[in-house]
């Protein structure tokens, strides 16, 4: 609990451990990476994120990023984006990737698969239409293939034509044709991955000390 | 070709295995009374057969020479005999639904040490542990190194080092412990055994066998995290079994009073140098491997064989400095199969992988087999029975014990914690095999005098596990309701997803300031696409390496075979140059055609255009850049040529005989961009009309919905909303189309539903199985059409806007997701005034060509 001197006082810290699950410490360690990363400011800006070393070799961080300034990560309804975000929505987008308990019922765990699914889904759907485009996926699938350096883009094009392709042959026989052609809609998405065991795979380890001074 | 190999190959082994055995046999006389695999068959006939030192009056013209090949031949012969077991095993599938094979191996060579034991009254053939870890097991370990699940293997390293190092120090340790004080407590009778003894008996029954828990393991789909865990186990507990096996018989020669601290600490560093010796020196094979075929592009005919020589002497050489040898044969597979398989070629890569296999599995079963004739010699069954079943009963208690408890420390630690289901698993997974056995025989016996109980009891100990365990298993994993493997398939979704969620876990990582899996495995990664691809990779296969590009390729690849079968199946290349030819025709009109699109008579969509999507889905509808190369290709080359290069390549099979007898020579197209024009031609077209059947696949539905919405949206043009609804009775337009469309399409509907049946469940399949319908179809329906449309254009018009219009197109694809309601609207609107009268442009379809499919 040495960590939490520093800290906001523990009020703020019940709610929100309750709203998310992490536990005290857990958030303690956030909270201190957070003011870390927003050089002790109340927010943390879009070039917060970009300051970060590590993520610079990560093909796909401008997604990443989004998402943190993304509503609907927040709570259920959000929609558009924000500029800055404060603790709270940071360490409520972080707890889409708390591993799952343990004793979870199986009601739980598709609430828990459907919630992490949705984060996922937001990354691809930049638009918020609800459903993933063609035109989205390429640039999804461009950005992700643009750091192997050797392949080109007209590639990563045919790739993801290749992959809307496949998702195509998985729908039809499923559902209504029109809605292929839209693109990718949620409930799909959750079919299409419904072998990804993502309750279980969706998930980084909170330690509960702190290790921020090794990261950069 | 790759058959050939085999069999080449397979021939080195056997040459190897008879050096091997005449060395063997001349240590047999030193060692032990263990007898030869056909030595001492060999110097029975010896004995008998005097004619080669008789004096020769005149030439004989044939000579019986059995002498001299008699190993050879025995060898030879057994191996064969083994074979065969499995063969008739494998032809009783019922029987191996419920007992795995390798049980099944065993009892067979039950059988067979009987009837030696009935012709020669002594067992003539037992495994020798020369034999057995010389020749049998490199290769087994190689295979399992070799194809090993990288990405999974080190996820869980740090749980498999556990169990191996911790959990195989426990099992040997308690077994040794109990079983001395059993002794001591008087529960074997008058047994000659120290405790040094009996540790060295525990720690040479503590290892979990890898052959026999793949053997078992293979046939019950276990989910891959339970499985990887027993597995990896098993290769890497070998450091520490060597490791101990060695202390306990230095201690056993040096006897209980001259150990000290001094001693022990020389074993416990000595374990550390024996593993991490062992591994480095795989780890140094590994690296030479790949460099060696990052240059063998010029004798690509034995480039295979540098994989199988340099894994063999990665085993020699650890044994040499006696180091752990399984450790080094793993870590040298593990290493080089990503550039191994980036470099060579991919004929290689495929020899490689089945020869590997061959080899593996046939010493496998040999083992399996002698293990069984083994058991058939009165000399090693000497019965205790206190002995033998306290050490069945602690070896399996000990096992449960040590794996729950470890297991229950790192799941504290572990993201998804192992559950109990799996923990008895991993418990009873542990199968003791031919390791053990082969170590058995290895004792000296001066220093230990009841040398043959333990082989006995390690005998019993191995059929308890092989047999009974192996059995049970199976109705255990259902019983239990262990999660069990997935189905793996490659699609390409997922590859991309999966890509994508390991970058996103990373970058989350990143943010969060956290250090786990994913960071190390990021910076591991990192490190290795700087120093050590540019350093091992050939520089060309650098580009493939992209694990979803890989995925493409391959999907590609069986796209391209799909279609030149289909091709061959049609019995001419009419199929695949008029599908070429078509693409190119459309092209044209579609760009030509857009801009003309919006007067369409609606019915003209709905009828037609139906049909078009039926007949022509093999529009390039969504990669037009893709087709843009093709047809760029395409101009510059000659018809003619097509045909001729497609003909080679399609009966490369019937001309492959006529090069059969050169030894350095059997490629047909030796031109290597012939071969790959081809390649990518036929993939290319292949792709783009299987796409294009999928993106098609029910238009008329679309078509009707999209009608509905629009005429929704169009309530001021004078069609009410409830109309709309209820268009089976109301909107004139749509019941025209409703059943002109269903009529236009009795032909087609076969292949609808032929396709629904190639779609099972839910589950993702590989889009190379499907489209082949559809390009069948559509030669049949296209062709009249097609010549209908050329020489008059005018006619054909409002066809081919239709055509431009279907729901399919590229533009239309665009617009579905942004404008579709306004575009379609007016385009409707539009169309309704338009003249009607042109439908018969488009003939009706031929019937379907059922017949063919």
């Amino acid at each position: 609990m040495g960590a939490l001197q520093s800290s906001p006082g523990r009020p703020e810290y019940s709610d929100l451990a309750e709203k998310t699950g992490f536990s005290f410490e857990q958030i303690g360690v956030l909270h201190k990476r957070f003011k870390q990363l927003s050089h002790n400011e109340e927010t943390l800006q879009r070039d917060n994120f970009n300051e970060i070393d590590d993520l610079a070799f990560n093909p796909i961080r401008a997604q990443i990023i989004e998402a943190f300034f993304d509503r609907r990560n927040f709570h259920q309804n959000g929609a558009g984006k924000v500029q800055e975000i404060g603790f709270e929505e940071f360490v409520v987008v972080m707890s889409h990737f708390r591993p799952p308990s343990a004793d979870m019922t199986e009601e739980q765990r598709g609430k828990t698969r459907r919630e992490k699914l949705r984060f996922l889904f937001n990354m691809h759907d930049t638009d918020n239409d609800g459903t993933i485009t063609l035109e989205e996926y390429r640039h999804v699938v461009e950005e992700l293939l643009s750091r192997s350096g050797t392949l080109e883009k007209e590639t990563a094009k045919c790739i993801a034509d290749a992959a809307m392709l496949e998702v195509a042959s998985i729908s039809v026989g499923h559902m209504e044709p029109d809605e292929f052609y839209e693109g990718i809609t949620f409930e799909h998405f959750l079919k299409l991955l419904e072998r990804f065991e993502i309750e279980s795979r969706m998930t980084i380890r909170f330690l509960n000390m702190d290790t921020t001074t090794l990261c950069k | 070709m790759a058959t050939l190999w085999r069999f080449t190959l397979f021939l080195c082994m056997l040459l190897m295995a008879c050096g091997g055995l005449s060395l063997a046999s001349k240590e047999a006389k030193t060692r032990n009374t263990q007898t030869e695999t056909g030595t001492a068959s060999s110097s029975n006939t010896t004995g008998e057969g005097g004619h080669g030192g008789a004096p020769i009056t005149t030439l004989p013209i044939v000579t019986w020479k059995w002498d001299h090949i008699s190993v050879q031949y025995l060898v030879a012969l057994w191996v064969l005999v083994c074979w065969l077991c499995k063969l008739l095993i494998e032809a009783n599938h019922n029987v191996t639904n419920y007992i795995p094979e390798s049980a099944l191996l065993i009892c067979s060579g039950f059988i067979l040490g009987g009837m030696i034991w009935g012709a020669d009254k002594v067992q003539t053939f037992s495994l020798s542990p020369t034999v057995f870890f010389y020749f049998l097991l490199p290769q087994i370990i190689l295979d399992s190194g070799y194809h090993m699940p990288n990405k999974l293997f080190f996820t869980n390293l740090g749980a498999i080092l556990i169990h191996a190092v911790i959990g195989t120090c426990w099992n040997a340790a308690s077994l040794g412990l109990s079983l001395w004080g059993c002794h001591m407590g008087g529960a074997m009778g008058d047994l000659d055994i120290g405790l040094l003894q009996y540790l060295l008996f525990g720690s040479l029954m503590a290892a979990v066998d890898p052959v026999a828990v793949l053997a078992v393991f293979d046939q019950v789909h276990v989910n891959e995290v339970l499985f990887i865990i027993v597995f990896g186990e098993s290769l890497l507990n070998d450091g520490v079994t060597v490791v101990l096996f060695n202390v306990f018989d230095a201690f056993v020669s040096l006897g209980g009073g001259r150990i000290n601290a001094a001693e022990i600490i020389k074993g416990i560093v000595s374990f550390f140098v024996v593993a991490f010796g062992g591994s480095l020196v795989g780890i140094a094979f590994g690296i030479l491997i790949s460099l060696l075929t990052r240059c063998t592009k010029n004798i690509q005919i034995i480039e295979p064989g540098f994989i199988f020589v340099m894994g063999y002497l990665s085993y020699l050489t650890a044994e040499m400095l006696s180091l752990s040898a399984i450790l080094s044969t793993t870590f040298c597979g593990v290493l080089c199969q990503k550039y191994v398989r980036a470099n060579m070629d991919e004929s290689s890569v495929q020899t490689v992988k089945y020869a590997m296999k061959v080899f593996a599995n046939g010493s496998e079963t040999i083992i399996f087999v002698f293990l069984g004739i083994s058991a058939i010699d009165k000399v090693i069954w000497v019965w205790n029975t206190g002995f033998i079943l306290l050490t069945v009963f602690f070896v399996f208690v000990y096992r449960f014990i040590g794996v729950f408890f470890l297991q229950w420390i790192l799941n504290r630690y572990r993201l998804v914690p192992v559950e109990l289901i799996d923990m008895v698993i991993m418990s009873y997974g542990g199968l003791r095999g031919a390791v053990a056995y082969g170590l058995a025989v290895l004792l000296d016996e001066k220093k230990i005098k009841e040398k043959n109980l333990m082989i006995c009891t390690t005998l019993i100990v191995v059929y308890f596990t092989v047999i009974l365990q192996g059995i049970t298993m199976k109705p255990l994993v259902m019983w239990l309701k262990v999660k069990r493997a997935a189905v793996t398939e490659v699609s390409l979704l997922e590859k991309i997803t999966n890509k994508m969620f390991n970058h996103t876990l990373v970058a989350i990582e990143d943010i969060s300031g956290q250090i786990g899996d994913n960071y190390f495995r990021s910076k591991w990664r990192h490190f290795e696409e700087k120093w050590m691809t540019p350093f091992l990779m050939k520089p060309s296969a650098r580009k493939k390496q992209d694990e979803v590009f890989d995925v493409f390729h391959q999907l590609n690849l069986k796209d391209a075979m799909e279609y030149v079968t289909e091709g061959e199946r049609r019995g001419s290349l009419e199929f695949v140059r008029n599908d070429s030819a078509i693409l190119d025709f459309k092209k044209k009109l579609e760009s030509e055609y857009t801009e003309v699109m919006p007067d369409m008579p609606p019915y003209m969509i709905n009828d037609h255009g139906a049909m078009f999507t039926m007949g022509r889905d093999h529009i390039p509808s969504v990669s037009l850049e893709m087709h843009e190369q093709t047809m760029k290709a395409m101009r510059g080359a000659e018809a003619v040529d097509v045909h001729h290069l497609l003909d080679q390549h399609l009966y490369k099979s019937r001309k492959q005989y006529r090069h059969g007898f050169s030894r350095s020579d059997f490629k047909i197209n030796r031109d290597e961009k012939e071969v790959q024009e081809i390649f990518q031609r036929t993939m290319r077209n292949r792709l783009e009309s299987f796409k294009s059947a999928k993106m098609g696949v029910s238009p008329p539905k679309t078509i009707v919905k999209y009608s509905k919405k629009e005429q929704q949206e169009k309530t001021p043009n004078g069609k009410s909303v409830s109309k709309t609804k209820l268009y089976h009775s109301g909107d004139e337009d749509f019941e025209f189309s409703e059943g002109d469309s269903a009529s236009g399409y009795d032909s087609s509907y076969p292949s609808f539903s032929m396709r629904a049946t190639y779609r099972p469940g839910g589950g993702i399949e590989n889009p190379a199985f499907v489209p082949d319908l559809y390009p069948t179809d559509l030669l049949q329906e296209i062709p009249p059409w097609l010549a209908e449309s050329e020489p008059d254009s005018s006619m054909v018009a409002p066809s081919l806007r239709a055509q431009a219009n279907l729901p399919n197109s590229p533009m239309e694809m665009r617009r579905l997701g942004l404008l579709r309601a306004s575009t379609r609207s007016t385009d409707t609107k539009q169309m309704n005034n338009d003249q009607l009268p042109s439908p018969p442009t488009s003939p009706p379809p031929p019937p379907p060509p059922s017949g063919q499919m």
